[in-house]
């Protein structure tokens, strides 16, 4: 599930709510149907969190991370650290500190999937990283979760990240969920209406989501592509992406912008 | 069992070069006071008030603050520790139990220095070095209690600078209000309390009202940190 907003959405907020680092107002979080504060270390155990930033110590190196990550999860898998240290190229001895930031975030990222967790939980964990270090971990996530019983909830504001892995997609804005569903579902059903600005009154207003205005015409998200494909037989429609399906929501209340 | 040793181990390679360098300057210190007490080792009340000055600075090296919470708001592990699976619980035990390891480790040391003065001196001080010593790690440790009961409030780098200060400057206060409670007796009254505390530190009693003391304070170190760990940001 890829979890998608602008900075600011309220993304972060959401994913420390719902790992119980950030206490609720009102109403209930229930993960794998158990109470998220109540029930907060039986969850824990089934779950693994990657941070935008490195939350480990400088003075550690890979052999200290896997002494005391032995003792926090009781399925902890110390070969399987290890080969993941390997396979990401991190020096066993070498301290943290010295760790390039891509190096950091693999490190995270080792320690997350060696407890065979059921739900891999990261908060805009791609940042900052080079397309293609973003590339091989992305990667690594798809064999993760080829076994059918692992599920990644992954929060960023790079749509192509997940439009890479993604099987189901969650945009939200100012703290509101605008759109939830598979991601080719709403890549499918939604698309982009090109016309002359005086054509837009005849477009029905039940069927835009926004519309950005330019020097040469026109363009309109609408939600149902198909249909506005027979409604407006002579538009041109082009194909939407997580990007453009973004900012034209964002755009709503505005209706019209440029 | 295992998760303790995980989260002991995390602590004691964080702390211990900090602690090692007090430990250094406390044995270095040891090495004085001992070469004094061999020059001088005819007068008890002196050789009292050396022990008794020996006693407070290796307790307030390890009953006072080891420095972890610090680095741990500062690199993020704090935070990052609320998605492990270890209560706060837990965790106020491993920096109890942490603390108590360093207190254990700086009082065998002391002790095998005042049965080492007192071999040479022939007086007996040992029960009431360790009681000094218990007492000021009691209040070493409570000064820690408030300091990092305030320093955790913190959650992140930004944040644990001023409210590091705001946790200084309360101990501070604290340590001078009980410097002018103490200076407020007078001078007669204050050398006369001192003389009986010194022979009461002598007595089995009052060393079990001091082991009674510090076990309280011990859990309310564990009991501060724990509410501490439980709060969560808003």
């Amino acid at each position: 599930m890829g979890f998608i907003g602008q900075n600011g959405a309220g993304k972060t907020t959401t994913l420390h709510t719902m790992l119980n680092i950030k206490k609720t107002d009102k109403g209930q979080i229930k993960i794998f149907g158990l109470d998220h504060a109540k029930d907060e270390k039986e969850i824990k155990k089934r779950i693994a969190v990657v941070f935008d930033e490195m939350p480990f110590h400088d003075v550690f190196n890979i052999k200290d991370i896997s002494k005391i990550f032995e003792g926090l999860y009781p399925e902890w898998d110390d070969a399987q650290f290890m080969k993941y240290a390997e396979r990401f190229g991190l020096p066993p001895k070498q301290k943290i500190g010295q760790f390039s930031k891509g190096m950091k975030m693999k490190l995270q990222i080792a320690c997350a999937l060696s407890h065979n967790a059921e739900l891999l939980v990261m908060d805009e964990a791609t940042a900052g990283l080079d397309p293609v270090v973003r590339d091989e971990i992305l990667h690594i996530f798809m064999e993760y979760m080829q076994n059918g019983e692992r599920s990644v909830l992954m929060s960023s504001h790079i749509t192509s990240d997940l439009e890479k892995i993604a099987d189901m997609v969650t945009f939200i804005d100012r703290g509101k969920i605008l759109l939830s569903g598979y991601k080719d579902d709403i890549l499918g059903s939604h698309g982009i209406l090109k016309c002359d600005k005086d054509e837009v009154k005849n477009i029905d207003p039940e069927d835009i989501v926004s519309i950005r205005m330019n020097d040469f015409g026109a363009e309109i998200m609408v939600k149902d592509r198909e249909s506005a494909a027979a409604k407006y037989r002579n538009a041109v429609f082009d194909a939407a992406g997580l990007d453009d399906i973004m900012v034209y929501y964002v755009h709503r209340d505005e209706k019209e912008w440029s | 069992m295992q998760l303790y040793r995980s989260l002991v181990y995390r602590e004691l390679k964080l702390t211990w070069k900090r602690m090692m360098i007090l430990l250094v300057l406390s044995s270095i210190l040891c090495g004085i006071i001992l070469s004094i007490i061999g020059f001088v080792m005819q007068d008890e009340e002196f050789v009292e008030a050396l022990s008794g000055i020996l006693a407070l600075v290796t307790a307030v090296a390890s009953g006072g603050n080891n420095g972890i919470h610090k680095a741990d708001i500062n690199a993020g592990w704090k935070r990052y520790s609320y998605v492990l699976p270890v209560t706060s619980s837990q965790k106020a035990l491993t920096d109890l139990m942490v603390k108590l390891i360093y207190i254990a480790l700086f009082g065998m040391i002391l002790v095998g220095t005042v049965l080492f003065t007192d071999y040479i001196s022939g007086y007996n001080h040992v029960i009431y070095t360790v009681g000094n010593y218990l007492l000021f790690s009691g209040i070493a440790l409570f000064l820690d209690t408030v300091y990092s009961g305030i320093l955790l409030l913190a959650s992140d780098r930004n944040s644990s600078r001023i409210i590091g200060i705001i946790a200084s400057l309360t101990v501070i206060f604290l340590f001078s209000e009980f410097n002018t409670q103490l200076a407020g007796l007078s001078n007669k009254k204050y050398k006369y309390s001192l003389e009986e505390l010194t022979h009461m530190m002598k007595t089995g009693k009052v060393m079990m009202i001091i082991l009674m003391i510090f076990a309280f304070l011990c859990l309310l170190y564990y009991f501060v940190i724990r509410r501490v760990y439980e709060r969560r940001e808003a």
